[in-house]
């Protein structure tokens, strides 16, 4: 309750964001189209006249099968951001540092350049400058500091190049059949990817959706490493713990969208209208599903693995060994994090995130090295402890048989 | 307060940019002046231009007509008013990779030198390679110009876009998307001379009518 309070009354002296969130808001949307009859009486209202919202809800968050339709959510999470990092910006306004509006003006030069090329990515870019700009000029340095964390998720919002889109859905829609004919063979069924289509016992499925963007599973794999990256964010988790969650929950949602395409294939005998239905499930059900379950297996699995059932007895060494490659990629990140930006500074950080990948792998090569390399001490120790015993056993029947 | 001030204005300003830009990029899809019907020796019957192309173009005002001459060639035209980008559709994408694969594409001045320069290109079918078309694509502004470069949203057709945008909201100007073709198959016409004739013929007359039409 109190703290409910202190949020309003801070909320209620830094009064400026309403009349600013409201103008920036507008800055989105910019409704033309609204006023259209008054423009332009008797005609017919034309299409894609709006602002960015429009350009974007057109191009991407209006398809759920898009990679990028998640994107919609992200101010959602920026908000939840801001609300978890406010005692630190609250804390930053004591000394707000240095103001500048030069980051603001350059977000409103390139909106308005988005406005004449209609280009959505660079609006998004201006539209997140702006935000930035606005901060560093009312609030200064500091504040924007403490709020890097809320501002480094709103990049999320910046659609990436439609070949990058393409690539990774061409490349997800084969692998998702493959692995749902692998799967379905497992069971003992006679299925064969052959995409874009699959076939199980004479049956081919094609319509719906199979092997392109609807049902390759990238949507449901972005908007669950988004939800999760949140989620981790939110919770402070160091940085190669998230990635690795982040990681697992992407995979996580690929193989059920692989489930997902094994039911509506199975399905399909039966049903055609029950398996369209599966195959046209929300992506952002999937990825809800996909974000829980990994979240779920993350804080629950520890604790099985604590207790002392068989399960746990199974799982301790496997979440020993997680929990030692999600500590060594902290250590690793953390530290060549500070090198990185005595070295290159933002290139560092960079080179530093896209060779992770590399990194975990090879920790995760360290760390079963490791863990083989105790089994092996233990069990000498087992066997210099039994070798002792057996040794002492020995020399007291010895000195037994002497008296 | 004096910086909520300055901040308010900078973002009602370009607002205010991004409504007229928007109320422009609208007038330019307004002027679609129709062609004759008897162009020479071609003779025009309209088509209607399917819902579904029209749905992806963004709705715009769009006219179709086949030219046929008394040899029974055909040319088909299409002309559809530029107004926000998503009218500007470039064959090389829409057609080049779909069923036809692009071979050649050239551009030079329609009506000879010093009038506006279209581009020429010719598409093989994937499937049947004997079969080909020959269109010309080309932008024909109200002041009589022409442009013929592709306003898609790649990054390489940003240059083309921003001239495209400054014009459209800084001056006013308004545009008709022209693409002619003729379809032909290589053991008929086999350099696709013949259809080219046509295609140009038909085009280069198309282009004074535009021409004329000077505000």
């Amino acid at each position: 309750m109190n703290e409910a309070k202190a949020l309003g009354a801070l909320l209620f002296r830094e009064r400026r964001w309403a009349a600013l969130g409201l103008i920036y808001l507008f800055a989105w949307w910019l409704p033309i189209s609204l006023f259209w009859p008054w423009l332009h009486p008797g005609t017919r209202k034309p299409e894609g006249i709006d602002g960015p919202v429009s350009w974007l809800w057109k191009n991407y968050w209006g398809n759920t099968a898009s990679l990028i339709s998640f994107e919609i959510l992200i101010p959602v999470g920026v908000a939840l951001l801001v609300l978890r990092y406010r005692l630190e910006a609250q804390a930053a306004l004591a000394r707000p540092g240095k103001k500048t509006p030069l980051v603001l003006i350059a977000g409103c030069l390139a909106l308005i350049v988005s406005h004449l090329i209609h280009l959505p990515s660079l609006a998004t870019v201006a539209l997140i400058t702006i935000a930035v700009g606005g901060v560093l000029f009312l609030w200064g340095t500091r504040v924007l500091r403490a709020l890097r964390v809320p501002f480094l998720y709103f990049l999320l919002m910046i659609p990436p190049p439609e070949s990058v889109a393409g690539i990774a859905s061409k490349l997800l829609g084969p692998l998702t059949l493959q692995l749902a004919a692998l799967s379905l063979k497992l069971v003992g069924k006679r299925a064969l990817a052959q995409p874009p289509q699959l076939l199980l016992d004479g049956i081919v499925m094609e319509a719906g959706g199979i092997g392109t963007e609807a049902s390759s599973g990238a949507s449901a794999l972005t908007a669950t490493a988004a939800l999760i990256l949140l989620w981790a964010l939110m919770r402070r988790w160091p940085l190669g713990r998230t990635l690795m969650v982040v990681v697992v929950g992407a995979l996580l949602a690929l193989l059920l969208n692989v489930l997902r395409v094994d039911i509506a294939l199975l399905l399909m005998g039966r049903s055609r209208g029950l398996s369209g239905l599966v195959l046209q499930f929300n992506s952002y059900a999937l990825a809800l599903g996909a974000a829980a379950l990994t979240l779920f297996l993350d804080t629950r699995l520890s604790r099985v693995a604590r207790g002392t059932s068989w399960a746990g007895k199974l799982l301790a060494p496997l979440l020993i060994n997680w929990r030692a490659s999600e500590r060594q990629a902290d250590r690793i990140l953390g530290s060549s994090e500070k090198v990185a930006r005595g070295a290159a500074g933002g290139i560092g950080r960079v080179l530093q995130v896209v060779t992770w990948p590399f990194v975990f792998v090879l920790n995760l090569v360290i760390n079963g090295l490791g863990a083989l390399f105790k089994l092996n001490v233990n069990l000498n120790k087992k066997l210099d402890q039994s070798w002792q015993s057996a040794d002492r056993a020995r020399r007291k029947k010895k000195e037994q048989k002497r008296r | 307060m004096k910086g909520l001030g300055v901040m308010m204005a900078g973002l009602a300003a370009t607002a205010v940019v991004g409504s007229l830009a928007s109320y422009r990029f609208t007038q330019a899809g307004e002027w679609l002046p129709r062609p004759q019907t008897t162009l020479g020796s071609w003779e025009a019957t309209e088509e209607s231009v399917p819902p579904e192309i029209l749905g992806l173009l963004g709705n715009p005002q769009a006219l179709a007509f086949n030219y046929g001459n008394p040899l029974g060639d055909m040319v088909q035209v299409s002309m559809v008013a530029a107004g926000p980008f998503e009218n500007y559709h470039d064959p090389t994408v829409c057609v080049g990779e779909g069923a036809f694969r692009l071979t050649a594409s050239r551009t030079f001045p329609l009506d000879g030198p010093g009038s506006g320069n279209v581009r020429a290109m010719v598409f093989k079918h994937r499937a049947n390679s004997h079969y080909r078309i020959v269109m010309y694509y080309w932008q024909q502004n109200r002041d009589g110009t022409t442009d013929y470069e592709p306003r898609m949203g790649n990054y390489r057709d940003m240059a083309a876009r921003f001239e495209t945008g400054w014009s459209v909201v800084a001056r006013g100007r308004q545009t008709v998307i022209m693409r002619n073709f003729m379809a032909y198959t290589d053991e008929n016409d086999p350099e696709g001379v013949h259809a080219q004739r046509c295609v140009h013929e038909v085009s280069r007359e198309i282009y004074r009518m535009l021409k004329e039409q000077k505000p």
